[in-house]
């Protein structure tokens, strides 16, 4: 088998305010294999942008890894020096974010934005850096992109700034893109183009994308494998089929159930009781035990670890295996 | 008829206000600031009180003199206590400017609310007026409006009024633009509240924090205008004290007698910073963004 | 473009009519009575005053003046001046003339770098020690009346260590204390604005994408926020301008510097009228002018305000 592209291994992310270092990310592990479209869900606030930040090692001043190791092509890259990280960034792994109204410099053409990654990395200047920009912007299916190359953000709409992130993320052929809520701000017919985009840059790079997202419908267009975060830490590791079909975790079942659908009928939408716990009041022992329906002592006692279920999945219950089988019983 | 009161949404309870004289205290800025504003207020009321010499008590042989037991601070061009002559200054100071405040905001913030409120040619006739004042360096008018009426204190009053109620006219509106597409001003004007009492219950209160910032950061440029022209000689006249006409005749012999020029200068300056402390941590806790005249 | 810089010359209009108007009714209302002051040094020679009154249009009715006015000043003849006789006040105010904006473009040259530079080297060390300590620094700068600051200078500098001469113009050594003087509020409030802009800007996704690209941290800075800083910055400039102007009046009369401030204030003091109130028409238009310009530079900086500029057409 290949070695993964990405593993993470027991990450922890903390963050500091006012004397006070508060954990947002708990010993997350996984790994990624190269080309593989692996998607990240939970809700706002449960710590999966901060994984990405982690990797890319964007968290800022008052972020940090607090424990854990990141590989990324065989290569640590977690304690790495700042300036080989530079060479990472942009090059190998790309990264697009949520809102595309703000992500780019409203000074600076998208031309010049595209074409900046292009000679830092790639060391492409002049006529060349701009042919090249112009097939970037042809890739990402922007019309007539010659004369796009010198527009402003400000004059693109919405899906059009979503599609030169992503061209700027993609120009140096990256082996990892993380899209980090790429679609959220954009309507929802702009978001079907961005999201076949996506699939088609995967199909034509080879490119491995870690997409988070908080839609369950994005998950099952996209992903081939899932990753189910609540309050900071992994609940759930599936491949997408399984995870739709045969929920190992009570919060990634109940996350489905929430989700109606045609044919049900129902005086009141399904919701999941509670709510979100910060990251600074976090319960005792499993940290969804307060809102989960099979909860049991032990739950409240003691924090489960990620439990192997074979078949490449895993998942952060005591009961996940009972509960499993006895949906097996059920079929 | 009968006025329904609505909840206001940002009325101050006392508890809410207990709570932000709490949290200003954490602030250094305001300690410092507000000890010095305090120190100041006191010194100015109290001064017949602290004072050793009347502020004109003339002594022509003592002009001059260095700081001695008799003069802590030493004694002017015409013998008189410099220390004595810095806490009446303080009077000057604090009479001059807070009599602009007070003229500025009832003027401009009344203005400015006729002009947010009702729109219209009322706003374009004010706001042409405002334009047209704010188009004029603040000193510059200043000046010409005391060379027009001849310098003294109360000319003072009124051209540093005129310079800066146009700024606070300027603010008021806007803020009253905003507030006028809120929910509780049409619920007032359904219930038939009079626009006296809509201007004065409803929007004043909701508008109040951006003013006070405002009015605090104001006092001390308003201090150094008033300074700036007693220096100049357009200000407040003898034998009256005032700190800027005191560090002009310091100016002029800081080459043998430096201790009324700097004495005067120390005073001012640390009076300016205390009041600018205080403001910027006002600002900090009413609102963040605030710029402009 | 073009119908901008129409539009708001256009918008001068009524404030320059103001200041005429104003200038006019000032040295009308103004105490003293000119022929006066001219005749200070010859006795109530009534002849002498007749003519006088005749050659500076004294005798006409008062609507007849203003117009007379009015016309002169559009062609910059701002009349005689009081003080120096039959000397038209264009001869009086030319040595000022090449003083007073050297004062202020080298004020506002010190000023705009130092301010900027100290600002945003505040902003990127945030919570650290230089921050705080230059927050404090600023916020002296700014409170301390120049002539304070004059003050002190000019007695640790001058006096104390010799090192500079006291007042005066004419040599780069004379010019350090004065320009030193005028700048320094500014270059504490500018600080001030750029640490704010620059807090701000930084916090900005496309910061965070500069980063997410692999950019050195130097250009993330340099390149794109520090230009996102500046254009805020701008619109504060003509403030600021406004504010130099003013205080150079104060500037100027305590270091004894013949600009034009200071020979406003001696004119309004010696009654000469017409001098005074020439250099204050002039200033303001100066400040009007310069408000103007910072705006269409505004323009032409701003991508965005440019295409909205075109849009409206």
């Amino acid at each position: 088998m290949a070695p993964p592209l990405l593993a993470l291994d027991s990450v922890s992310v903390a963050f500091r305010s006012e004397r006070r270092e508060t954990e947002v990310l708990s010993r997350a592990s996984f790994a990624m294999a190269p080309g593989e479209i692996v998607g990240v869900v939970g809700e706002s606030g449960s710590g999966k942008s901060v994984m990405a930040l982690a990797i890319m090692r964007l968290l800022g001043a008052q972020g940090r890894v607090s424990g854990g190791r990141i590989r990324f092509d065989g290569q640590e890259i977690t304690t790495l020096p700042e300036a080989a990280m530079r060479a990472i960034r942009g090059r190998q792994i790309g990264m697009v974010f949520q809102e595309p109204m703000t992500s780019l410099n409203p000074l600076f053409t998208i031309g010049y934005q595209i074409a900046e990654v292009l000679a830092i990395h790639l060391g492409l200047k002049g006529a060349a850096a701009e042919r090249r920009v112009v097939e970037l912007l042809a890739a990402v299916g922007i019309p007539s992109p010659a004369e796009r190359v010198k527009a402003y953000p400000h004059q693109l709409s919405g899906g059009m700034r979503q599609r030169v992130m992503l061209a700027m993320a993609m120009a140096c052929g990256p082996k990892l893109l993380i899209a980090d809520e790429p679609t959220t701000a954009l309507d929802v017919t702009i978001q079907a183009q961005i999201l076949e985009l996506l699939l088609r840059l995967k199909r034509d790079s080879g490119t491995a994308i870690l997409l988070i997202t908080h839609d369950m419908g994005v998950i099952a267009r996209m992903a081939e494998r899932v990753l189910v975060v609540y309050a900071g830490e992994i609940v759930e590791d599936a491949p997408v089929r399984e995870l739709f079909a045969r929920p190992g975790h009570p919060y990634t079942r109940l996350l489905l159930e929430a989700v109606p659908t045609p044919r049900q009928r129902l005086a009141r939408l399904p919701v999941i009781a509670g709510a979100l716990p910060p990251p600074s009041a976090l319960p005792q022992g499993c940290r969804f035990h307060p809102r989960c329906p099979d909860a049991i002592q032990r739950c409240r006692d003691e924090a489960p670890a990620a439990f192997v279920l074979g078949g490449g999945r895993s998942a952060r219950c005591w009961r996940a295996a009972e509960l499993l089988a006895a949906m097996e019983g059920v079929r | 008829m009968s006025d329904i009161t609505i909840p206001l949404p940002a009325a101050g309870t006392s508890a809410s206000l207990s709570r932000f004289g709490q949290r200003l205290l954490r602030d250094p800025r305001a300690c410092v600031g507000g000890l010095i504003v305090l120190a100041l207020v006191l010194v100015a009321i109290l001064a017949p009180l602290l004072a050793p010499y009347p502020f004109d008590e003339v002594d022509l042989l003592g002009a001059w003199a260095p700081p001695s037991p008799e003069h802590w601070m030493g004694a002017d061009k015409l013998g008189r206590d410099i220390l004595s002559r810095l806490l009446f200054g303080a009077r000057t100071s604090l009479i001059v400017s807070l009599s602009v405040v007070a003229i500025t905001l009832v003027v401009g913030v009344t203005l400015g609310m006729l002009a947010g409120y009702f729109e219209g040619w009322i706003d374009t006739g004010i706001m042409r007026l405002v334009d047209i004042i704010l188009a004029f360096p603040d000193m510059v008018f200043a000046i010409l409006v005391t060379a027009i009426l001849g310098p003294s204190m109360a000319t003072v009053i009124v051209a540093l009024s005129l310079v800066w109620w146009p700024g606070a006219a300027r603010l008021t509106r806007s803020l009253v633009l905003v507030q006028k597409n809120e929910l509780y001003v049409d619920a007032a004007i359904v219930c038939g509240t009079p626009v006296w009492r809509i201007f004065l219950r409803h929007l004043l209160p909701n508008i109040v924090a951006p003013l006070i910032v405002r009015a605090s950061v104001g006092i001390g440029l308003i201090i150094m205008a008033e300074a700036s022209l007693s220096l100049l000689g357009l200000g407040v006249q003898e034998p009256q004290p005032s700190w800027g006409s005191m560090i002009r005749d310091g100016l002029e012999a800081l080459r043998t007698d430096p201790y009324l020029a700097l004495f005067g200068s120390t005073v001012l300056a640390i009076t300016i910073i205390g009041f600018n402390l205080l403001g910027d941590a006002l600002r900090d806790l009413l609102d963040p963004r605030l710029g402009g005249r | 473009m073009g119908m901008f810089l129409a539009r708001r010359l256009v918008g001068l209009i009524p404030v320059l009519a103001t200041a005429i108007i104003l200038t006019f009714a000032a040295i009308q209302a103004l105490p003293g009575d000119p022929v006066a002051v001219m005749l200070s040094n010859h006795s109530a020679d009534l002849d002498l005053a007749s003519r006088l009154r005749a050659e500076y249009g004294l005798d006409q009715p008062l609507w007849r003046q203003f117009l007379a006015y009015v016309g002169h000043v559009l062609t910059g003849d701002f009349g005689l001046s009081f003080r120096y006789v039959h000397t038209p006040v264009i001869e009086v105010l030319r040595d000022g003339l090449t003083v007073s904006p050297v004062l202020a473009a080298a004020a506002l040259g010190l000023a705009v770098p130092l301010g900027l530079v100290t600002g945003c080297t505040a902003a990127l060390n945030r919570n650290r020690w230089p921050d705080a300590v230059l927050i404090l620094v600023l916020v002296a700068g700014l409170s301390i009346p120049n002539f304070a600051l004059a003050a002190f200078f000019v007695y640790l500098f001058s006096i104390k260590l010799g090192v500079l001469p006291v007042a005066g113009w004419g040599s780069f050594d004379r010019a350090v204390l004065p320009v030193a003087v005028l700048a320094i509020p500014y270059a504490a409030q500018i600080a001030r604005l750029s640490r704010t802009f620059m807090l701000e800007v930084l916090q900005q996704d496309y910061v965070r994408t500069a980063r997410a690209k692999g950019l050195p941290e130097r250009l993330v800075i340099w390149r794109h926020a520090f230009r996102n800083t500046l254009i805020p910055l701008f619109t504060q400039i003509g403030i600021i301008f406004g504010g130099l102007i003013s205080t150079s009046f104060v500037v100027e009369t305590i270091f004894n510097i013949p600009g034009l401030g200071r020979m406003a204030i001696q004119s309004i003091f010696a009654r000469d009228y017409p001098v005074a109130m020439a250099i204050i028409l002039m200033f303001t238009l100066f400040y009007a002018l310069i408000n103007l310009a910072v705006d269409a530079l505004y323009l032409a900086v701003d991508p965005r305000l440019r295409s909205q500029l075109t849009a409206r057409r």
